[in-house]
């Protein structure tokens, strides 16, 4: 197992992107981020198996989130939640490539919170279905399941898009 | 990483999550709501070492370990499991009590009892445990090489024993000032994998009949007998409903063998707060 520092850096990213589209707000962060990582220093020692960490370091952060969510809950960060924020385009993105970002945003703020969750797992952050039934403490099929009508409403959002696009065009 | 069934995306659908992974400006996708910069990255190691340094970790108790993962689901769901928990467990709580001198009732305080499951403690007040951490004061801020360490320390002759570890913690022979308080060796793997669920009360009144051995035990003064029986405890519910009963009680046991320094890291893995903590202290005499 590789130790802690390298594991810190390793996940670092995914750690603070998952607990923001978890809806933690940006000014909590750090106090997320610190706290998930020293329950995974707590806890490296145990890890036998390293191609479940990245399931189980997500269902840290969502614990994580969820207790500092209810803390805070008569805030206004819940709205958060539903919200992917697209940055604007950076020096070495096409202005195409930042439309369709754009567009995946949108299609992905469309979907209920528990769908757009595993869509992300599973098509952006690419995690097999079970290491994710696994980070969100669901039954496998109840993750299938899921995933499937989240694609089925991600495809039904698009193709609505689209069609809207197509009469703008049009008329 | 592969699915097995579903229906794949369309063309364009799939062009989209394309575009969506791992591309864009540095730090982060496009579409996280921010990604991360190298000084949030080195600002939180930095503070992330600072509390290490100070002992200052979060409970984590109830935190499944990575390889027990997918059987989590099975443990954290029953409530009725935690009453009987509560009720089987009383016994139990007598018995640790009494190990503290004091012979009156046990208080009911919620934070000593096994009632609510872990998960809930844990999104409740997880920070706060952390920061108030007691008597961990380690003169330095972990080095890279500290925490690589506490990565490797599996076979780590003379850890001090941290969070759910058992009987193995008195065979350390090291000394308070050569082991990183917070170092620890490996849970051992349970040898009942959770993955065969059985009858909840059933578990729980085998955690009682343990507990109430290894608390004989220790009253009797016998503590390499008590380490013993919770290391069995441990091998057999490393997440049960009376681990943090398991861990005063391992605490005290320590004691008794002089070996406070193992005593001290074990009661930092409880809460600050719990009844079960200020009577593992006052048995260890450790306020």
């Amino acid at each position: 197992m590789p130790p802690f520092e390298t594991i810190y850096h390793q996940y670092f990213r995914f750690v603070w992107i998952s607990a923001r589209r978890l809806g933690v707000h940006v000014d909590a962060m750090d106090d997320v981020v610190q706290e998930v990582f020293l329950v995974i220093y707590s806890k490296l020692h145990t890890i036998r198996d390293p191609a479940a960490l990245r399931s189980w370091i997500y269902g840290v952060v969502r614990r994580t989130a969820s207790a500092h969510r209810r803390k805070q809950r008569a805030d206004q960060e819940t709205a958060e939640m539903d919200t992917f924020t697209i940055a604007a385009p950076g020096p070495h993105e096409d202005a195409e490539q930042h439309a369709r970002l754009l567009l995946l945003g949108e299609l992905l703020n469309s979907l209920s919170e528990q769908k757009r969750e595993i869509f992300v797992l599973v098509e952006l952050e690419e995690m097999s279905v079970p290491e994710v039934a696994a980070a969100l403490e669901i039954p496998l099929n109840t993750a299938y399941s899921r995933l499937r009508l989240a694609r089925e409403d991600f495809e039904t959002a698009l193709g609505r898009r689209e069609r809207s696009t197509v009469r703008g065009v049009s008329s | 990483m592969k699915r097995s069934t579903d229906k794949p995306l369309s063309s364009g659908a799939a062009q989209l999550v394309r575009a969506g992974r791992g591309v864009g400006p540095p730090g982060g996708s496009p579409l996280d709501g921010g990604g991360p910069t190298q000084a949030d990255r080195d600002r939180n190691f930095d503070a992330i070492s600072q509390r290490i340094a100070q002992g200052s970790l979060p409970d984590v108790s109830h935190v499944p370990d990575p390889s027990a993962l997918p059987s989590t689901t099975v443990s954290y769901g029953t409530m009725g499991g935690w009453i009987v928990a509560a009720t089987l467990g009383a016994g139990v709580l007598g018995g640790l009590y009494m190990l503290s001198g004091e012979r009156d009732l046990a208080p009911t305080n919620g934070s000593a009892s096994p009632s609510a499951p872990r998960v809930e403690k844990l999104e409740e007040a997880p920070r706060e445990q952390g920061a108030k951490a007691p008597d961990a004061t380690p003169s330095s801020t972990p080095t890279s090489s500290d925490m690589q360490a506490r990565g490797q320390s599996a076979a780590a002759p003379g850890a001090t024993p941290s969070e759910g570890q058992g009987a193995s913690v008195p065979h350390s022979s090291a000394s308070p000032a050569s082991a990183p308080p917070s170092s620890v060796q490996p849970l051992p793997i349970s040898s009942q994998p959770a993955t065969e669920p059985s009858e909840p009360s059933d578990e729980l009144a085998q955690e009682v009949a343990l507990l109430s051995a290894a608390t004989s035990a220790l009253r009797a003064g016998r503590a390499q007998e008590t380490l013993n029986l919770l290391h069995q405890h441990q091998e057999r519910f490393p997440y049960g409903a009376l681990s943090q009963e398991r861990r005063s009680a391992q605490a005290q046991a320590l004691c008794l063998l002089g070996n406070r320094p193992a005593a001290e890291a074990v009661l930092r893995t409880l809460s600050p707060s719990s009844p079960l903590t200020a009577r593992a202290k006052r048995a260890c005499n450790l306020e």
